[in-house]
């Protein structure tokens, strides 16, 4: 694995670079909208040209947090340093029989990101979408990655930064079934999570409450930990990731349990003082 | 010129040279048995030895241990041989320093470096960029005359932190049952 070299998901999208294709994996709003409005706020700071596809809620949320951090969204999109389309307006241009044409996407891609560029003036692009996301959502598994593959391709030929939102439960066994390394495969960097130390703490407690009187079976399995070639993201996360792989009923318990943690956490957090 | 070398690690054998590689030890004892034969094998083998101390086994504890048990331990260390130093004294030190090191033994007439050092300084503020530092020498130490071994009280470590841990080296090592086996490797 290319191990987790940024500490936190602010500096790994602040200073995401051409070509880097990262994805949150986020259940809450909040955090969704966090990481969406610090990734644009960064390149418009940083003067790059943004390109938004985005559902009309989430639209909204991304646009609220923008505006409280002193952006003018309008003058933004006069000036054509951002541009907005609407992902279930754009998904219908590109789908033949549920699933993306390649042909017709990368065109709508490089146009896109051509006028982005505004003759030059913008050197840099930066992508946020989450057309794959609305795929994904609709149980169209496969058009998804077919989408994003699509989509790395187009930032690898147009050395652009993409950044994608997967509406996915990090502590759902289900979405280790092949959903979440689906992701893994087409991605540069994982985030799975607002606060990295939190997940990593639930995990930890998790696995040492699961292993609990199996401590030599537990070294022994973290001693035979691989190195592997998926993308960045925190130790815990690998953790899980690889645990699912090699003892999937343990790896289930183990979920369970670091979700609970988060949930008793989250409970105490937020009870009034 | 030869490409392996014998650990000295009681049930671990011969291993490459260029092995980065990882040790979890629980006791004391489990660390002064391991890593004083690790070192008595590299004397045997002329190599130049390096050893970076820190709780629960600090310099004058190792230094007696090893004078108790190797002759000539005084000139060892007199000829630059052996070295026993605290991990204060390598504390900030980047990978380029064990390089130095290795051209320092090629110079000596020595056979290659031998290194072995205890992370137990280690504080969870600093775990990532020490993991960090891990896996720069592992990159670095590859294809090179130098062996490093990295002790880590494994009772310390939460799970995740020896996760990560296991994928910064090539290989671990571990006792179970009186025995030291070797786990995982780059494959």
């Amino acid at each position: 694995m290319k191990e987790s070299t940024a500490s936190t998901w602010q500096s790994l999208l602040a200073n995401l670079g051409p070509t880097d294709h990262a994805v949150q994996i986020y259940q809450d709003d909040d955090f969704f909208g966090n990481a969406v409005s610090h990734f644009t706020a960064h390149g418009l700071l940083k003067n790059e040209a943004i390109i938004i596809v985005a559902t009309k809620p989430h639209w909204e949320n991304i646009a609220g947090r923008l505006i409280y951090k002193g952006f003018d969204i309008e003058e933004l999109r006069r000036a054509g340093q951002l541009t907005l389309l609407d992902a279930e307006e754009t998904l219908p241009k590109f789908l033949v029989n549920d699933m993306p044409d390649g042909r017709t996407f990368k065109g709508i891609a490089h146009d896109t990101i051509e006028k982005a560029r505004s003759n030059g003036h913008y050197a840099n692009v930066r992508w946020w979408g989450e057309m794959v996301n609305v795929l994904y959502v609709q149980g169209n598994g496969q058009g998804s990655t077919r989408l994003e593959e699509f989509f790395d391709e187009v930032a690898h030929q147009e050395s652009i930064a993409i950044f994608c939102s997967f509406l996915m439960d990090k502590f759902d066994s289900e979405v280790y079934d092949g959903a979440l390394q689906s992701v893994c495969r087409t991605h540069a960097h994982l985030i799975p999570s607002e606060d990295y130390l939190r997940h990593k703490e639930c995990v930890d407690r998790a696995v040492l409450e699961v292993f609990r009187g199996m401590e030599s079976q537990l070294l022994h399995w973290l001693g035979t930990a691989k190195r592997w070639s998926g993308p960045e993201m925190p130790g815990s996360q690998a953790l899980l990731l690889r645990l699912m792989e090699s003892k999937p009923a343990i790896a289930g318990r183990v979920l369970a349990l670091a979700r609970r943690w988060e949930n008793t956490s989250r409970s105490l957090r937020e009870r009034p003082s | 010129m030869r490409y392996i070398t014998e650990s000295g690690i009681p049930d671990i054998g011969k291993i490459p040279w260029g092995s980065h590689f990882c040790q979890m030890y629980s006791t004391r004892g489990d660390l002064a048995q391991s890593v004083i034969s690790y070192f008595m094998a590299g004397l045997i083998n002329n190599e130049r030895c390096i050893w970076v101390t820190s709780e629960p086994y600090n310099v004058e504890e190792a230094a007696a241990d090893f004078k108790r048990i190797v002759p000539g331990f005084e000139t060892m260390i007199k000829e630059g041989r052996l070295r026993i130093c605290d991990h204060m004294e390598w504390y900030g030190k980047n990978t380029e320093h064990w390089l130095e090191e290795e051209q320092r033994s090629w110079r000596g007439g020595y056979e290659g470096l031998r290194i072995s050092a205890n992370t137990s300084f280690v504080t969870p503020l600093d775990w990532d960029a020490f993991m960090q530092y891990e896996r720069d020498v592992h990159k670095r130490l590859n294809g090179r005359r130098i062996l490093a071994l990295c002790s880590y009280n494994i009772t310390k470590i939460e799970p995740t932190n020896a996760f990560e841990m296991v994928r910064a080296h090539q290989f671990s090592i571990r006792r179970n049952n009186g025995f030291w086996e070797m786990l995982g490797s780059d494959g």
